[in-house]
């Protein structure tokens, strides 16, 4: 009976003491902040690619290789970075392909592979050298040289990663970069006649590292 | 067991994100990729035939004279077709290819154009250059006489070609393309007296 009281008292005390206790160290002033605005959003990595005027981008359109003033020329593309993350541009060849496209009678004196379209077998992309530039004064001109043969297809992208590096394009930047092909009079014969050489060529903008 | 296993994933996570972290190498997640497509660059063709001009079929064995003598002539004509992409200026020369070099040079030799004399000389001078635009052709009319009576040129005989051969010139740009057709040729004198 004695330690039932004894048991008692204690629940007592500390029911007491805990309202007490709550009283006393209850905060009285609260303040509360609200950050309305707090938000995740996903970046944006966009690019556009069009002339330098603005206009839409054109390809290479040359039908009359080996003709009066046909043997050089070019074609510039701007390239702007309009999402929100900074990229990296790189440009690379796709799809190269040399065509014979038959062979008239001067040709066929002096080219074995005549076959129409010949795929693989034109001999023009292996006397046309392009060269690729860029206009922003830090990277060395041209920082590829190529001829257009189709072993030569990997040597875009590696001139480029090797002369160029990681070409940084913040978001709202533009780059202008220019192809340009030309050929001596000198180095080609019937043997390119109706030859044709197809590309395509790659832009990649890809997000920076974090 | 379980709990440890738990611990050495956990361990293992961490050393990998203290690595990316330090690395500064992440995969990039974000690429745009624009493609310039379709990017033809295409050579042009020079070519061109010579055609018999009353049927277009090719013609390459021109003038066949038996028994040419003084006063003596023949005609043949010639077409010049342009089959390519390009403008074709050409020129006309002969050579002789066997027989007797002084009825060869005595020779002559008239070359019309639209009706319009555009050589008239030695077979052996022969030079006459013209030009053929792209789609059209150039006929040729070829008179071969004989007008000298010397006597040693009689019962002889000359072989030549003539030569069309493109120019590597065309209003002073270069051409590399290039094109030639042979028209063979054969004559052969009779016999006769001085007084021809």
């Amino acid at each position: 009976m004695k330690e039932h009281k004894v048991i008692q008292s204690i629940f007592v005390i500390s029911f007491t003491l805990a309202i007490v206790g709550y009283t006393l160290t209850q905060s009285l002033f609260s303040d509360v902040e609200t950050s309305d605005t707090s938000r995740f959003v996903v970046g944006t990595l966009d690019m556009d690619v069009v002339a330098p005027n603005g206009s839409s981008a054109e390809s290479i359109a040359v039908t009359n290789f080996g003709g009066p003033d046909s043997l050089t020329g070019g074609k510039t593309w701007k390239i702007t970075n309009v999402g929100s993350l900074p990229g990296e541009l790189s440009m690379s060849l796709a799809n190269l392909v040399n065509n014979e496209n038959g062979c008239n009678e001067p040709e066929a004196l002096v080219d074995v592979t005549c076959e129409n379209p010949g795929l693989g077998q034109g001999e023009l992309g292996a006397v046309i050298t392009a060269t690729v530039l860029l206009d922003d004064g830090v990277h060395p001109d041209p920082i590829i040289v190529s001829n257009l043969a189709t072993s030569a297809q990997e040597e875009f992208a590696l001139q480029w990663v090797t002369n160029a590096g990681k070409i940084n394009l913040p978001a709202g930047d533009s780059l202008e970069v220019q192809l340009s092909w030309s050929s001596e009079v000198t180095s080609f014969a019937n043997e390119i006649q109706s030859d044709s050489v197809m590309f395509d060529i790659v832009f990649d903008l890809e997000q920076v590292p974090v | 067991m379980l709990f440890t296993r738990i611990k050495q994933a956990a361990r293992l996570l961490l050393v990998a994100a203290v690595l990316l972290l330090f690395s500064q190498v992440t995969d990039a997640d974000l690429l745009d990729r624009e493609v310039v497509s379709a990017n033809v660059v295409r050579a042009t063709t020079l070519d061109f035939s010579n055609l018999d001009t009353a049927n277009e079929t090719s013609k390459s064995l021109f003038f066949s004279v038996q028994g040419m003598i003084p006063s003596g002539f023949q005609v043949e004509t010639v077409r010049i077709k342009n089959e390519g992409e390009l403008a074709v200026a050409y020129q006309l020369s002969a050579t002789q290819t066997a027989g007797d070099g002084a009825l060869c040079s005595a020779l002559q030799l008239k070359v019309l154009s639209d009706w319009q004399t555009e050589y008239s000389g030695t077979l052996t001078g022969l030079s006459y250059e013209t030009t053929v635009l792209e789609g059209q052709k150039s006929d040729l009319i070829f008179a071969l006489s004989l007008d000298d009576t010397t006597a040693s040129l009689s019962n002889n005989t000359c072989a030549f070609n003539i030569r069309v051969a493109s120019l590597t010139t065309i209003n002073g740009e270069d051409i590399q393309f290039t094109d030639e057709e042979v028209l063979q040729n054969q004559v052969s004198t009779g016999t006769w007296s001085t007084g021809v």
